[in-house]
């Protein structure tokens, strides 16, 4: 299926977007790589008030720095080539998606250079936690800034991708990249203002002495804030990342994805769901039976339309005589990530399960094999598919064969690791397991995680290398 | 409506949306102090209505007399509190930055600049009262 009918190059913005998403992997990987030190050697690894802001930034850059600047780069040099016009719909709302991420990445390393730190409250910045007197440095400030200028970044660029999609195709075939795109706009268009009001508010608590969410205020009217809009971006990251490994299983097989309509309908209707259940986030807090039960129904019918997706991913490979190279190699790897990350999402939602799993490293290992390994594999398929567009040249086909098999493998130890010491009760957030004797006896583990960890990052330089070699060489000299 | 007119209209309407979306959190969060479910059926109407007038601008005198009338009903539940000054003028808000979306799309520099006046004048008072209703309760 040829879904590349017009010869578009992408705008300056995008590759400004696509060029700070590489910072923000390459700052939210080097924090990965200090709490992995922290907790595999947590005698020489940083101290455990440095571990809370290592875990908050890494959260935060991976999430608003890195996966959102790259998805918007992407629908900014992507769309206007499928739909077949010359231009974004508004190219200064690029630019300015640009220029808020940028604030809001400054924001938040600010914040380091503060006198008592950066913020440590986690990526959710949960009140109390992150009211003043729990938190006195400005850096907390400059976090809610931080986040609050990354939402209205993605907010400006999801509202140029949506009208956009409204001039229509001037293409035969629209790829369903184009309809991944779309309803991830409309989640974040819907959603991330709720992140920029709460935020807004907290900044209000913390400076204006007002008590939105203060003690004598309601603490949980934040989380349920925050997790209004922290689930819809899940799938708001998602699903452009679904759309594009199914066009490229069908590029890869030479025929369109099986049940096409249905897998647009299992889009939207995971976009539909995926907004009404943020509850599962806040079991732990007590929500009554009737809205847990909601909640966790809800949650545990996203499977559904999910499945189909899988499905057709499934029946499309069925039988094709397959050309497998690097993007390939991505995209099956992401598939299979996403199956085993959508399975272990089950317990968390079924609200039993999620009050002993809740506050364990089980989480942790569940998200991040769909939002770190899943996703991040899938985008490196579609880099791969498409770095030649964006940049008039190819990776090498060599090094992605090596970085797709290492990155498959290593996140398998670690976060199924992950997995394991969850279950076995060992807690997220805590960067020594030596407090509780109990617990002590995973440090070993914890050791072994640690070291497929920084191989793991290792393992990202190989990327790395690829995109500036590939930059480095004229596009006659590429492959 | 002309193709040209399509992608303009499409960015006003998610403009609209998200500026509701963000007003409708700060309402929920002001008018949560006191009920969650009314604050979360008046996040329900405040969209469904400004999307409405969006779409339909003829209708809007009738949009904003609906909202106004639904506002009261809420309001008159708490008439101690100030639950019912806060859902009027966030979302008589809502009203009016739809109408200021559209006059601005479809007038020249003059009106859209009177509108975003007015809009600019209607933020600031509900961003006002919410903040009034947060020192309040500290």
């Amino acid at each position: 299926m040829n879904t590349a009918r017009v010869d578009v190059p992408p705008g300056g913005a995008a590759r400004a977007l696509l060029l700070l998403s590489g910072v923000g992997y390459a700052l939210g990987g080097l924090f990965a790589m200090l709490l992995r030190w922290t907790l595999g050697f947590p005698a020489s690894g940083p101290s455990m008030a440095t571990y809370g802001v290592l875990f908050t930034l890494h959260g935060t850059a991976m999430i608003f720095f890195a996966l959102t600047p790259l998805l918007s780069g992407l629908s900014h040099a992507l769309l206007p080539r499928w739909l077949g016009h010359p231009t974004m719909a508004s190219s200064r709302a690029g630019w300015a998606s640009f220029a808020l991420t940028l604030v809001g990445l400054g924001g938040l390393l600010g914040g380091l250079a503060l006198p008592l730190g950066g913020a440590s409250t986690g990526w959710t910045a949960y009140p109390p936690l992150s009211l003043s007197a729990a938190s006195p440095s400005a850096a907390q400030t400059l976090f809610s800034v931080a986040l609050l200028c990354a939402g209205l970044g993605a907010l400006v660029a999801a509202v140029n991708v949506l009208a956009t999609l409204a001039r229509g195709a001037r293409t035969a075939v629209v790829p369903l990249a184009a309809w991944g795109f779309g309803l991830s706009s409309g989640l974040t268009v819907l959603f991330v203002p709720v992140l920029v009001a709460a935020q807004s508010l907290l900044i209000a608590d913390r400076h204006l002495a007002t008590r939105f969410f203060a003690a004598s205020g309601d603490t949980l009217r934040y989380q349920h804030l925050f997790w209004i809009f922290g689930h819809p971006e899940v799938y708001a990251l998602a699903l452009p990342v679904w759309a594009m490994v199914s066009d490229l299983l069908a590029e890869h097989t030479g025929r369109e994805a099986l049940g096409r309509r249905a897998v647009i309908v299992s889009f939207c209707a995971v976009a539909a769901l995926g907004s009404l259940v943020y509850g599962h986030h806040l079991f732990a807090v007590g929500l009554g039976p009737l809205a847990a039960k909601a909640f966790m129904t809800l949650t545990v019918a996203v499977s559904v339309p999910s499945s189909v997706v899988v499905l057709s991913w499934f029946a499309t490979l069925w039988g094709a005589s397959l050309r497998i190279d690097a993007a390939l190699l991505y995209a099956l790897g992401s598939i299979e990530l996403f199956v085993l990350g959508g399975l272990t999402g089950i317990p968390l939602g079924a609200v039993t399960t999620d009050l002993y799993l809740h506050g364990t490293a089980f989480v942790v290992g569940h998200f991040h094999l769909v939002m770190a390994s899943s996703l991040t594999l899938g985008l490196c398929a579609a880099l791969h598919r498409w770095f030649p567009v964006l940049c008039g040249r190819a990776l090498s086909e060599r090094l992605g064969r090596w970085h797709a098999t290492l990155t498959f493998a290593l996140v398998h130890v670690v976060f199924v690791g992950m997995l394991g010491l969850g279950l076995a009760g060992v807690p997220r957030r805590v960067s020594e397991l030596t407090w509780l004797p109990s617990l002590a006896r995973y440090a070993p583990w914890n050791r072994l995680l640690s070291l497929a960890a920084f191989a793991l990052g290792v393992a990202q330089l190989l990327l790395a290398w690829s995109v500036l070699d590939a930059l480095r060489r004229s596009p006659k000299e590429s492959r | 409506m002309s193709p040209e007119d399509r992608p303009r209209l499409v960015a006003l309407i998610a403009a609209l949306t998200a500026d509701t979306m963000l007003w409708g959190a700060l309402t929920f969060v002001a008018i949560g102090q006191h009920d969650v479910s009314l604050s979360l059926s008046a996040l329900a109407c405040m969209l469904g209505v400004s999307v409405w007038q969006a779409v339909r601008p003829g209708r809007v005198a009738s949009g904003l007399a609906a909202l106004t009338t639904v506002a009261l009903a809420f309001g008159l539940r708490r008439p101690d509190s100030l639950v019912a000054w806060l859902e009027l003028v966030v979302w008589a808000h809502a009203a009016v930055a739809s109408v200021w979306l559209l006059a601005s799309s479809r007038g020249g520099a003059r009106e859209s600049a009177r509108w975003s006046a007015r809009l600019a004048w209607h933020q600031a008072t509900a961003l006002g009262v919410i903040v009034g209703g947060g020192l309040r309760a500290g």
